[in-house]
């Protein structure tokens, strides 16, 4: 099978070489789909509302429960109008549901200061129509510091960033958060890991802070990306208590596929 | 004069061509999406490809073609290309295929395997009460990432997982032990309240503390009290974690001590839950000796 891919290179010309990069470009420009995720769905019940104040521009994401909520959503609503009523067509069944907007507009990605977004909501839905008020108020705070950036301490983390088979990963990042839910923009975010998949970040204070790590920089983690939080398997991640002055050292994370 | 040349040079890249030929993959692709079964059993053995993107475009296909790739990634499931292995049983996780169960479970249970991990992810996206016990059996496993997703999984198996798992924790210790809590905890099953409040006095007592506070029943606050006043300052912060999410008065009192603990995630873990539990501005002594309030861990 590999064989019969390669192309021999003695008989190649300047033509076959270009036809050759534009298949390859025009492969590589196949892009991924984005991650499973519904607009809508055919089903018995309807889940609408309005978001107040009113508020246009907001998309309702909806989650099943055990579902990572910060992660790919079973359902989307289109983004609200004027009037901010939205409305959604769901199997009967209980959901946990948030409403987002971004600044800019986008319809995934982290939700950063100056973003919209609502509190997690549960919601039962069980035929006919259920009615659900929201409300979205403007996220304050959160800011990104590369490491580098902050200034040599005594404090910081230390470790090594290893793939599903055991092995250093090179070129990826820590993302280290102080906020449990990880929505916002990482607080500090490392240099890139060399090929013995170690890093090490300095931060300004102990205290409690929440890590993942991923090969790719910026929006959520796509199918076919390295990503890993550090945690046990649980919704939300595992804390890491960095004391003051300490370099906390051997915090492995491990980085798999996302499907 | 032109004209010759260019004659020429498709004749050369002709000639080339049929010496070696290239795959055409947009015409896999389109006779493997008509149902060509050669063309697909041809496109699920290029998820072995370690060109860079490749298996992934080729992964992303296979789930379109959906239903008419499953015997032949079921046939790929035992592989001893692990990377085949891998992408094989992500699929069938993926298209939910409840057939690859046995399969699966059984590539979970062979230790020698590599990324079994993602037997465990898969288990849990098909989503069968059957997967259960297979899960169950891996939370004490050798690997970590098993362990991790073999959680992970029957957190989202949801309430089909809680009496298995309080079953199981009745007599479970160690990472089984610790995995199992983390998943009940995750779930908030009430029914899980007893057994999580016997494993509050073992070696677990850390992980119980943090899955007592999701399930945010009242009943459980003497042992998250008592647990103020352990000598692991681990456990102590995640008592008074927890304390913040179903505490009362008697939770308040005992937190107000804590706020002179001598680890500093302890004092600060024990303001920011007398804030919630109050609804009042608490401040504790920092790492700088400074007293502030502890900011909003939670949004």
């Amino acid at each position: 099978m590999q064989g019969k891919r390669r192309i021999s290179l003695k008989k190649l010309n300047l033509v076959c070489l270009l036809v050759l990069f534009i298949a390859m470009t025009f492969l590589a420009g196949c892009g991924d789909d984005e991650a499973a995720s519904m607009k809508t769905s055919s089903g018995h019940s309807r889940l609408q509302g309005q978001v107040t104040m009113p508020l246009e521009g907001v998309h309702l994401y909806v989650y099943k429960p055990g579902m990572d909520l910060y992660g790919p959503a079973f359902a989307i609503s289109t983004a609200t109008g004027i009037d901010g009523k939205f409305a959604l067509e769901l199997p009967d069944g209980d959901y946990v549901a948030v409403a987002r907007k971004r600044a800019g507009g986008e319809e995934t990605g982290p939700v950063v200061a100056g973003d919209n977004r609502s509190e997690f909501i549960k919601v039962s839905v069980q035929g006919g129509v259920v009615d659900m008020p929201v409300s979205a108020p403007v996220k304050i705070g959160d800011q990104r510091n590369f490491t580098g950036d902050i200034e040599t301490s005594k404090t910081g983390l230390a470790g090594q960033i290893l793939d599903s088979d055991g092995q250093p990963v090179a070129n990826a990042r820590v993302h280290v958060y102080d906020h449990v839910q990880m929505s916002e923009r990482p607080k500090f975010v490392s240099e890139k890991t060399g090929p013995d998949g170690r890093y090490l970040i300095y931060l300004p204070d102990g205290g409690t802070y929440y890590l993942a790590a991923r090969d790719k920089f910026g929006g959520p983690p796509k199918l076919g990306d390295l990503y890993g939080r550090y945690d046990k398997g649980t919704i939300e991640p595992s804390a890491v208590v960095v004391k003051e002055g300490q370099i906390l050292k051997q915090v492995v994370i491990t980085v798999t596929k996302v499907w | 004069m032109l004209r010759y040349f260019f004659a020429g040079l498709c004749f050369f890249m002709l000639s080339a061509c049929t010496a070696d030929p290239v795959l055409d993959l947009n015409q896999l692709e389109a006779n493997a999406r008509g149902g060509d079964q050669q063309a697909i059993v041809q496109l699920v053995d290029l998820l072995s490809a370690r060109e860079p993107g490749l298996a992934d475009r080729i992964y992303a296909i296979t789930i379109e073609i959906g239903e008419k790739a499953v015997p032949v990634l079921l046939d790929k499931v035992h592989s001893k290309d692990k990377q085949l292995r891998e992408y094989a049983i992500a699929a069938l996780g993926t298209l939910k295929v409840v057939d690859a169960i046995p399969a699966i479970s059984d590539v979970l249970s062979q230790k020698a395997l590599e990324r079994r991990y993602v037997a465990a992810w898969a288990l849990g996206e098909i989503g069968s009460e059957a997967v259960v016990p297979v899960l169950i059996n891996v939370l004490d496993d050798d690997n970590s990432e098993v362990r991790r997703y073999a959680t992970r999984a029957l957190i989202k198996l949801n309430k089909t997982a809680v009496m298995p798992l309080v079953e199981y924790l009745a007599k479970a210790s160690g990472e089984g032990a610790a995995g199992a809590i983390r998943a009940v905890g995750d779930i908030t099953d009430k029914r899980a309240l007893q057994v999580l409040l016997a494993q509050s006095q073992g070696e677990q007592r850390a992980e119980a503390f943090l899955a007592l506070g999701k399930l945010r029943d009242p009943s459980a606050e003497a042992a998250l009290v008592a647990g103020l006043q352990d000598p692991d300052s681990l456990v102590r912060m995640n008592a008074a974690m927890a304390l913040g999410r179903l505490g009362g008065p008697v939770a308040a009192e005992a937190l107000t001590k804590t706020l002179e603990d001598d680890v500093h995630v302890v004092r600060e873990w024990s303001a920011r839950s007398l804030e919630m539990i109050t609804g009042k501005p608490v401040l504790y002594r920092n790492s700088h000796d400074e007293y502030v309030r502890p900011y909003r861990v939670y949004h």
